[in-house]
C-alpha cells in the first residue's frame, strides 16, 4: 500500500472517529501542511454525509411476531408436536391391538370375565360354615328369626339379616348393622306369655332345637363376610312360625287365644301344617350368594350328611367337653370349580340391591321358584305380626315380693326400676267386662285387626300394667279357677255375638279360616 | 426525597439496561416464553433495517427476520454470555443475508434472460431523482463485503470494533473495506454528480 492510500485511509477512520489520540494528532498536522489530503478528508466527509442521510428507516412489519412464533410452533421437533398426539395414537394403537386379539379369539374377553367371577366367587365361598356355629345363634335368635325376621350374623359385628316384603309382597332381605331393637327375653316372655309348664317348655325347645338343625344349613357366613342364605329360607321361616303357633295353640289354648284373634287357627289349619312338615323335607340347594362386591346365585353341593355328622360330632364334643368354647369352624365340602360354576351360576340382574351407611337390602325379582308355598300363611302375616307385637302384655315375670300382715311389697328386677308398696287390694269384676266390651266393639268397627289388651285377669285400673302381677299371688290358684270359669261364660258370649253377626252383617267380612276352607 | 436516593434512581434504568438483554436470556432459559417475545420486539427494527440494506430489497425482509429469530430462538439455550447478544443477533443477521445473496447468485445462472434484464432496467439509478434513492441503489451495488461494514458504521452507527466482531474480521480489515466502499461509491456515484449537487 503506497503512502497517499495509507493517508486515505486514516482519513475515512479519521471522519468515523476510530483514530487513536496519537493517530489524530499525527494525521492533523500532516492534513494542515497538505491541501490534497485536505480535499480528499472534505470529499470523504460529504460522501460520508450522502450514505448517513439516504438511509430512511422501514415501516414497521405489523404481524411480524404473530408470523414468527406461528412459524417457530410449526418447526418444533416432530417428537414435540406429537406429544399431543399421545392419547389419541395410544386408543388407536389399543383397538387396533384389541382387533387383533378379538380377530384370532373372540371369546377372551368373556372367558376373562367368568375367570374373574369364578375367582371371586371362590375366593368368597372358602370355609362357608353353618351360621348356627359361626355366630353362636340361641333358641332366643331362632325365635326371634321366626317372630321378627331377624337373624344375627355377627354378634360381635351387630350384623343382622332381615327378611322382608315389600308392598308388593315381593321378598327381599336385608344386613344391617342395626337390630331391630327387639328387646331381651322375648322367647321367655312368650313362654311365660303361654304359661307353660316344666314339660310343655322342654318340648318348645326342642321344637326350636330341631329346626335349628335345619335351619344351620339355610344360612352360611365365612370371615371374607360371603353370607349364602338358601332360596327355601323365606318359607322356613314361616314353618318354624308355623309350628311353635300350632305348638303354642295345642298347649295353651286359652292363653293362646288372648293374644291372637279367635278366628286364627292352626290346629284347625291341617294345610298349613302339613304343608310346614313337607317344607322341612324339602332340600334346595340353590343358595343366594351376597359377598362384599357381588351377588349371585349358584348351587352349592354341601354333601349334607357328611357336614351333618361332622356336626353332630362337634356338638356332642362340646357339650361334653368345654361347654366355653364359643365358636369354631367347620369346612363343608363343595365342588366350585369354575366349569360347572359356569353352567350353574346365575350373574343375572334379578336383584336390586339398595345400599346405604348401614345396610345392604337386596330385592330378588325371578329368584328360582321357591316351589313350597304356605297355604294362608300370607293372610295370617299381618296377625302374627300383631301377635309380636303384643305378646309382651302377656307376658309377666313374678316380681320379688315380701309380705309382712296386711301389705305387700313388689321389688321389680328388669323392666322397672319402681317399687310399689300398696296395703290392700281388691279385684273389680267389673272391668272385666268393659274390657271385653272394648273388644266387642272393635269387631263392630270393621277394625277388627285392631287387638286391645285383652286383659281378663283382675283389673286394677288404678294402677295400669300392674294388674297382672296377681297372678303370681299365693291364692292365685283359687282366682285362676274363677277366671276360667268366667272366661268359659264369655266365650259362649263371643258365639252367640258370633252367631248374631253372622245374621247381620256382611258375612264376607266375618268369614273364619275355617269357613273359607269349606267354601 | 434526597440527594442519594436520586442518584439511585437515575442510575438504576442504565444497570437494567445493561444487563437487560442478559436477564431476558436467562429468563428464557428457565422457560420463561414471554422473554423472547421482549427480545424479539426490542431487536426486530434493527434485524430488517440491516439485511433491507444489505439486500437493498423490501421483498425479503421479513423472510429472512424471521430466520435469522427462529436461529435464535434455536441456540438461545447454548449462549455463553461472553459477548453482547446484539452482535451475537447481528452476526446470525449478517449471516443469513450472506446466505441469501449466495443461493440468489446460484439461481441467478438459471434465471431466463428477459427476466434479469427487467429486473436490471427496475434497479436503474438513473431512472429515479430521489438522491436517497440514488445512493441507496449505489451503495447496493458494492460487492457484499465492503457493503456491509459501510452501512453498519454510516447507517447502523456501529464501531469497528462492533463490525470487527459482528463480520468476524479483524478491525484493521474493517478499517480498510469501509475506506475501499467509500471509494466505490465515489466511482458508483461520479457519473451522478449533478444529479446530486
Amino acid at each position: 500500500m503506497n503512502k497517499t492510500k495509507r493517508d486515505y485511509e486514516l482519513l475515512s477512520a479519521y471522519i468515523d472517529g476510530e483514530l487513536s489520540a496519537g493517530e489524530k494528532t499525527a494525521l492533523e498536522q500532516k492534513i494542515k501542511s497538505s491541501l490534497e489530503l485536505k480535499k480528499k478528508l472534505e470529499d470523504l466527509k460529504k460522501l460520508k454525509q450522502l450514505t448517513t442521510s439516504a438511509y430512511s428507516p422501514l415501516d414497521e412489519s405489523p404481524y411480524f411476531e404473530t408470523r414468527l412464533f406461528a412459524e417457530i410452533n410449526s418447526r418444533k421437533p416432530w417428537y414435540y408436536k406429537i406429544r399431543k398426539w399421545t392419547p389419541a395414537i395410544g386408543f388407536a394403537l389399543l383397538t387396533v391391538a384389541l382387533l387383533v386379539v378379538l380377530k384370532y379369539n373372540p371369546g377372551i374377553i368373556k372367558n376373562i370375565i367368568e375367570e374373574q367371577k369364578s375367582n371371586i366367587a371362590g375366593f368368597y365361598k372358602e370355609n362357608l360354615q353353618p351360621l348356627l356355629y359361626a355366630a353362636d345363634l340361641n333358641n332366643e335368635d331362632i325365635f326371634n328369626f321366626a317372630l321378627y325376621k331377624q337373624l344375627p350374623l355377627d354378634k360381635n359385628k351387630k350384623e343382622y339379616l332381615l327378611l322382608g316384603n315389600d308392598k308388593t309382597g315381593r321378598e327381599y332381605f336385608e344386613i344391617k348393622h342395626k337390630d331391630k331393637n327387639l328387646g331381651k327375653d322375648n322367647f321367655k316372655k312368650f313362654v311365660t306369655a303361654l304359661d307353660l309348664n316344666r314339660k310343655q317348655r322342654e318340648q318348645i325347645d326342642s321344637i326350636l332345637n330341631q329346626y335349628a338343625d335345619e335351619l344351620k344349613l339355610q344360612v352360611l357366613v365365612n370371615k371374607q363376610n360371603t353370607v349364602a342364605i338358601n332360596e327355601n329360607l323365606w318359607n322356613y321361616r314361616k314353618a318354624i312360625l308355623t309350628d311353635l303357633m300350632s305348638f303354642a295353640e295345642k298347649t295353651s289354648g286359652n292363653e293362646f287365644r288372648r293374644m291372637m284373634p279367635r278366628t286364627v287357627s292352626f290346629t284347625n289349619n291341617p294345610e298349613l301344617v302339613s304343608a310346614a312338615n313337607k317344607l322341612r323335607m324339602n332340600k334346595s340347594k340353590n343358595y343366594i350368594i351376597l359377598t362384599p362386591d357381588s351377588i349371585f346365585s349358584e348351587e352349592l353341593d354341601l354333601g349334607k350328611k357328611d357336614v351333618e355328622k361332622g356336626l353332630s360330632e362337634l356338638k356332642e364334643k362340646l357339650e361334653k367337653q368345654d361347654k366355653g368354647i364359643k365358636s369354631f369352624s367347620v369346612n363343608i365340602r363343595y365342588d366350585s370349580t369354575w366349569k360347572k360354576f359356569n353352567n350353574k351360576v346365575n350373574w343375572s340382574s334379578n336383584y336390586k340391591i339398595t345400599i346405604d351407611t348401614n345396610r345392604c337390602r337386596v330385592d330378588l325379582f325371578d329368584f328360582p321358584s321357591l316351589n313350597m308355598h304356605l297355604p294362608h300363611m300370607d293372610s295370617l302375616s299381618s296377625m302374627l305380626d300383631s301377635l309380636a307385637k303384643h305378646f309382651n302384655n302377656y307376658s309377666y315375670f313374678i316380681p320379688e315380693f315380701e309380705y309382712s300382715g296386711d301389705s305387700l311389697k313388689f321389688h321389680f328386677n328388669g323392666d322397672s326400676s319402681r317399687t310399689y308398696k300398696f296395703k290392700n287390694f281388691g279385684f273389680d269384676i267389673d272391668s272385666l267386662m268393659s274390657s271385653q266390651g272394648i273388644l266387642l266393639d272393635s269387631l263392630r268397627s270393621n277394625n277388627w285387626n285392631q287387638f286391645y289388651n285383652f286383659n281378663d285377669s283382675l283389673i286394677w285400673k288404678n294402677f295400669p300394667g300392674f294388674e297382672n302381677y296377681f297372678r303370681s299371688f299365693k291364692d292365685r290358684d283359687d282366682i285362676r279357677e274363677q277366671m276360667q270359669e268366667l272366661k268359659e261364660e264369655l266365650r259362649k258370649f263371643r258365639e252367640e255375638m258370633k252367631q248374631w253377626k253372622k245374621e247381620f252383617r256382611n258375612p264376607r267380612e266375618f268369614k273364619t279360616e275355617k269357613e273359607v276352607n269349606i267354601k | 426525597m434526597n440527594s442519594k436516593n436520586k442518584e439511585k434512581d437515575l442510575q438504576q434504568p442504565q444497570i437494567l439496561k445493561l444487563d437487560d438483554d442478559f436477564s431476558l436470556i436467562k429468563r428464557f432459559i428457565d422457560e420463561d416464553g414471554s422473554a423472547f417475545r421482549i427480545l424479539v420486539q426490542r431487536h426486530k427494527e434493527k434485524v430488517r433495517n440491516i439485511i433491507f440494506m444489505t439486500l437493498n430489497s423490501s421483498d425479503m425482509i421479513d423472510d429472512i427476520a424471521q430466520e435469522v429469530f427462529i436461529t435464535v430462538y434455536k441456540n438461545l439455550k447454548n449462549f455463553r454470555f461472553e459477548s453482547q447478544f446484539t452482535t451475537w443477533l447481528y452476526r446470525i443477521t449478517v449471516n443469513k443475508c450472506k446466505d441469501y445473496l449466495r443461493k440468489k447468485n446460484v439461481r441467478k445462472i438459471f434465471v431466463p434472460i428477459k427476466d434479469a434484464e427487467e429486473n436490471f432496467q427496475y434497479e436503474n439509478p438513473v431512472e429515479s431523482n430521489d438522491i436517497s434513492k440514488i445512493v441507496m441503489n449505489a451503495i447496493s451495488k458494492l460487492p457484499y463485503k465492503l457493503k456491509v461494514p459501510l452501512v453498519l458504521k454510516d447507517i447502523e452507527g456501529f464501531s469497528y470494533q462492533e463490525i470487527a466482531e459482528t463480520m468476524e474480521i479483524e478491525i484493521g480489515t474493517v478499517k480498510s473495506r469501509i475506506f475501499r466502499a467509500r471509494e466505490g461509491l465515489r466511482e458508483i456515484l461520479k457519473p451522478l454528480e449533478p444529479e446530486l449537487r
